[in-house]
């Protein structure tokens, strides 16, 4: 297994996201499928149907357990149902980005990224 | 942020266009990432995040000035088997021009915005703990 500071491992760009954000990302080729008995997936496709619990799972599986991740890629409403874990992220890698997705316009307050920029220059 | 423009954009395109939905019921589940990400350092120990391409669906647009024989070739053909196929093949042949549009935005994004975007929050976080370093030096001057 790799180091957890082997970031030289860490190549593929994983994704969670609503079906439309998946797909496009599929497009552009960054899906993988690891080989049979694991096949673990690097993206997750979220509905409304989709518990919260299996949301966190998948982001767990991505930032700690699989150390082949090098960026996490999540729709901002989908990060919004897990806010506290995506805010008290502070792992080097994978490096996590929230993203806008069709249905749901991107709010810049909401982004951890720029909330913490905020922190930094408001106190 | 330009991630947000390519993306909803391509997304904006990708819907309105195309009568049958284009989905997870079509993904391949043995699909193999023909784009993948590089992680580089640089003096400041900040990793800055490029995308490296295998050879996938045009085969020979690989590498600038490796030759096609070159020993990363072999090692890539290791580590990528079977060989990518290009995921727009997943939606049959024939396929509406609008897919196709998606395809290079997502693309663009997955080669530009991405990488570029991953870079500057690995750069944000360092210039943050840098800050938070120097505010605790200020408060132990200011009690000294």
């Amino acid at each position: 297994m790799a180091q957890p500071t082997a970031y030289k491992d860490r190549q593929f760009l994983a994704v969670i996201g609503d079906e439309d954000s998946v797909t496009g990302l599929l497009l552009a080729g960054v899906g993988h499928v690891t080989s049979p008995p694991d096949a673990q997936k690097n993206f997750l496709v979220v509905d409304q149907k989709t518990e919260t619990s299996a949301i966190e799972q998948a982001f767990d599986l991505y930032t700690s357990q699989r150390k082949d991740i090098a960026i996490l890629l999540i729709n901002q409403h989908i990060a919004e149902r897990i806010r506290h874990r995506v805010d008290a992220y502070t792992q080097a890698f994978p490096s996590l980005l929230e993203i806008p997705s069709k249905d749901h316009p991107y709010d810049p307050e909401k982004d951890s990224v720029l909330k913490r920029v905020r922190r930094l220059a408001g106190e | 942020m330009t991630v947000k423009g390519y993306f909803s954009l391509a997304q904006a395109n990708f819907t309105s266009t195309s009568r049958q939905r284009y989905g997870q019921d079509y993904y391949d589940e043995r699909m193999q990432a023909s784009r993948t990400v590089m992680i580089g350092q640089n003096d400041d120990e900040v990793g800055r995040f490029t995308m490296s391409r295998a050879s996938a669906e045009n085969g020979t647009k690989e590498g600038s000035d490796l030759p096609p024989d070159a020993k990363d070739e072999d090692e890539r053909k290791e580590k990528i088997d079977p060989r990518p196929v290009d995921p727009i093949s997943w939606f049959g042949i024939l396929v509406p021009p609008a897919l196709r549009s998606a395809q290079s935005r997502f693309v663009n994004a997955v080669e530009g915005s991405i990488p570029r975007v991953a870079t500057l929050a690995k750069e944000l976080r360092t210039i943050e703990i840098e800050i938070g370093r120097a505010r605790k030096a200020i408060k132990k001057l200011d009690k000294g």
